[in-house]
């Protein structure tokens, strides 16, 4: 199946599961590995891709995807285009609080080679919450671990009265005052 | 698009500026010396400007600087100013080297001002300062010799100008060019004397694919010299880079296909030229210059490295790479 | 369809784990939830067939916020729907579901009670430290306004008993206490500067001699306690000039010891004169 969708299999009980798209491997484990030393109290699978469509031959091995984290590197025009590319296999219902644009260096302008707007523009059409970050900074990745656990938490169903459209909502809200 | 069009006669405003904000601060006036014959430079620096006078500027390395804004400077006190400068000067010499035994340079300092080097009516008068030696052993072979100049000019900074208090002088950019600890002395006289500050200022790749564009498109004589684009590969153990040379002419050519309005550029324009660049290498050797970061920009009009290193090739074009960068400058200082 | 499934989802995995745990006594209660369990997951089922007929939609390369949108505004008002016609659930009757439910809830009561004691207590604890600072000042406080009320009243009873002469008096012996230790001050500077700041030894000045010797004739240094005396004097009898001109009877590194270490200033636009730090003023 060439389009990732969020409701394409049963959950598993007491778990759920994360997919990183990036560009940067290097980066994207170092972020998976701060996910895992957090402590929380139920199972996590993380999925880690350099760009979308997944390869359908594993689709059966992989459990239901509660939530995308795009990772975009300011330094490196590439990553940026390659997640505009990713997102065109994506099912739309995703978008209904289930994606964020994770952009990382930020800090460094004078190593910039992307235009913040159009980072920016990506969460306004695509409806999505931008976090911004340097993964590079221990304390920085580990605060970004603790925030993606958290909305994939309420992503996976897991936080009763809080789906993840009303909590995308409410991200957005704040955002924009 | 809609937000980012810099409209060239309108010295640099732009509409719907509010969303720009969001992103790093370049989001103001670019490149306001678009294609063609150079039209869109301001009307008074381009006619008044005598490219004998600024010519020494040419063909050199400059280490460019941004400044904030000047405590109490009067222009009319240049004299004074290369008076005391030169004290300072002589006496940090001494520091340390009480036992010294050698020849004693004498450090001769001057101030001129380069009244050509403005934008807007607002722009202050850009200051040279230049140290040149003549020893003292001989001092009747009095030739001297230029060992250090520096300048600071503003062009079209009317952001900054119009917004500082009275009793400060905005001259945001300042270039250097000899032995940096000079700049380190002649930086810490300003400093005390005009309470200001001096920061390197680096230039992104985002903005030096801005230069790429903006200059790929002025017009030069035939035979310039090729449009190189130097990269750098990250995360490799060695260090490599990639060099792109690019005829003018076949550059000159793909930009215009991209621009459409002459005499303004977008963001798009500019991602897209460099786009199709990257696309074009990519098909040749398998290499997304995307991913790798832009460290040099090298055209007949100026070379620009990111490590904030400027050398400027043609006085017709000087005041206009001038306003990008004094543009730089300001959004650094804010 | 596809929003009702996430909070039925979120029901289901929040039955408490602990009660599909409990023991065989409570076989009948076990034996209830997991009922209650399979039918919620055959209801997720059935949400789960429907969703896999609805097919896949990816967003259109334009007006892809338009219709991204659209699909908000559709499923934001079946969430709301869906709240609005949600009742609570009734949960189960049976005893043993009951208790276990409660022990849990008790249990969570009883952690969360216990960490806001050990704050209040920490709280408590700082507090109590504050406060015994806070007194000790106090007392400190107080004894110091004891001893100024003590000086108060010597100063009264000294006032009263003040003559003419025995103030002259008094001044006289502090005059004489004063140059004596003024006395005292500069000799003691003086052997200081003897013993650590000496002319520069023979061999070192004698090369100096040698290699000037062709041009000129050698200078006699003086020492670093005649420097500083010029400079004082200079300083003491002409403060409005109280630069001194650097002469090469100066020893270089004293100089430069003097200007780094402070106690000498270089005139701002002379290099070659230097004056005192104007320490008294």
């Amino acid at each position: 199946m060439a389009v990732v969708r969020p409701f394409d299999k049963l959950p598993a009980l007491n778990s759920a599961a994360v997919l990183l798209v990036g560009s940067d491997e290097s980066l994207q484990q170092k972020l998976a590995e701060a996910i895992l030393k957090e402590k929380k109290n139920f199972k996590i699978s993380i999925h880690l891709a350099t760009s979308l469509p997944l390869p359908s031959e594993r689709d059966h091995l992989r459990p239901r995807i509660d939530l995308i984290a795009f990772m975009i590197d300011i330094k490196s025009k590439y990553s940026l285009k390659n997640v505009e590319a990713s997102l065109a296999h994506v099912d739309a219902s995703f978008f209904l609080g289930k994606v964020c644009f994770l952009v990382t260096g930020v800090g460094r302008v004078n190593y910039c080679s992307v235009e913040m707007n159009a980072i920016w523009k990506l969460g306004e059409v695509y409806c999505s919450p931008v976090l911004y970050c340097e993964l590079e900074l221990e304390g920085i990745r580990v605060a970004t671990a603790q925030r993606l656990l958290r909305m994939l938490q309420i992503c996976a169903g897991h936080i009763p009265g809080v789906s993840a459209l009303s909590f995308g909502l409410l991200m957005r809200n704040s955002a924009d005052e | 698009m809609e937000s980012e069009a810099r409209t060239l006669p309108s010295a640099g405003r732009l509409s719907g500026a509010a969303r720009l904000s969001r992103g790093p601060l370049f989001g103001r006036a670019h490149g306001r010396f678009g294609p063609g014959s150079g039209g869109p430079l301001p009307p008074c620096s381009q006619e008044n400007a005598d490219p004998q006078k600024t010519a020494f500027l040419l063909r050199k390395q400059w280490a460019l600087y941004s400044v904030t804004p000047l405590y109490k400077f009067s222009s009319g006190k240049l004299r004074e100013y290369a008076r005391l400068l030169g004290a300072f000067i002589a006496a940090e010499r001494h520091k340390g080297l009480a036992v010294q035994v050698g020849v004693d340079l004498d450090i001769q300092v001057t101030f001129s001002s380069l009244p050509d080097l403005k934008g807007s009516e607002q722009d202050h008068a850009a200051m040279l300062v230049q140290l040149s030696s003549r020893s003292s052993v001989s001092p009747k072979n009095s030739e001297e010799k230029l060992m250090w100049s520096g300048w600071f000019c503003c062009v079209s900074g009317d952001d900054l100008s119009e917004n500082v208090p009275e009793d400060f002088t905005c001259l945001p950019l300042f270039l250097a060019n000899g032995a940096e600890s000079y700049v380190a002395i002649v930086g810490s006289w300003f400093q005390k004397t005009f309470d200001c500050r001096f920061r390197r200022l680096a230039i992104s790749p985002l903005n030096l694919t801005w230069m790429a564009a903006m200059w790929t498109g002025c017009k030069v004589e035939k035979n310039a010299s090729a449009t190189e684009l130097v990269f750098s590969v990250p995360c490799l153990p060695q260090p490599l880079d990639i060099s792109y040379a690019i005829h003018p002419e076949d550059a000159k050519a793909l930009w215009d296909t991209v621009q459409k309005t002459p005499g303004e550029i977008t963001q798009e324009e500019v991602d897209l030229f460099m786009d199709c660049l990257y696309s074009h290498f990519h098909r040749h050797f398998k290499i997304h210059l995307s991913a790798t970061k832009l460290v040099k920009v090298s055209t007949a009009i100026a070379s620009a490295h990111c490590d904030g290193i400027i050398k400027f090739l043609q006085s017709k074009y000087l005041i206009g790479v001038l306003m990008l960068l004094t543009e730089l400058a300001i959004s650094q200082i804010q | 369809m596809a929003e009702k499934l996430p909070e039925q989802m979120s029901d289901y995995q929040h039955v408490p784990p602990e009660i599909v745990n409990e023991s065989v006594g409570h076989a009948d209660a076990k034996e209830e939830l997991l009922d209650e369990c399979e039918s919620i997951w055959r209801q997720m089922e059935e949400c789960q067939s429907k969703l896999t007929l609805l097919g896949t939609e990816t967003l259109p390369e334009s007006d892809a916020k338009l219709s991204l949108l659209m699909m908000r505004v559709k499923a934001l008002t079946a969430e709301y729907n869906q709240w609005q016609k949600r009742s609570p659930e009734i949960i189960s009757t049976n005893p043993d579901v009951l208790v276990a439910l409660g022990k849990e809830e008790l249990q969570k009561v009883k952690n969360g009670l216990e960490m806001v004691l050990s704050t209040v207590q920490s709280k408590n604890k700082k507090l109590r430290e504050d406060l015994k600072r806070e007194q000790q000042w106090h007392e400190e406080q107080q004894q110091i306004v004891d001893v100024l009320n003590g000086i108060e009243e010597e100063m009264k009873n000294q006032v009263v008993q003040f003559s003419e002469k025995r103030a002259f008096q008094e001044l006289k012996n502090k005059m004489l206490k004063l140059r004596t230790y003024k006395e005292e001050l500069l000799n003691a500077l003086g052997e200081f500067l003897e013993e650590h700041f000496p002319l520069p030894e023979e061999d070192g000045s004698a090369k100096k001699k040698k290699k000037n010797s062709s041009e000129e004739p050698a200078v006699e240094l003086v020492t670093l306690h005649e420097i500083l005396e010029i400079l004082i004097n200079k300083l003491m009898s002409t403060p409005h000039e109280p630069y001194l001109t650097i002469s090469d009877s100066f020893w270089p590194p004293y100089i430069e010891l003097l200007l780094r270490y402070g106690i000498a200033l270089r005139h701002p636009e002379d290099p070659n004169r230097i004056r005192l730090e104007a320490f008294h003023q």
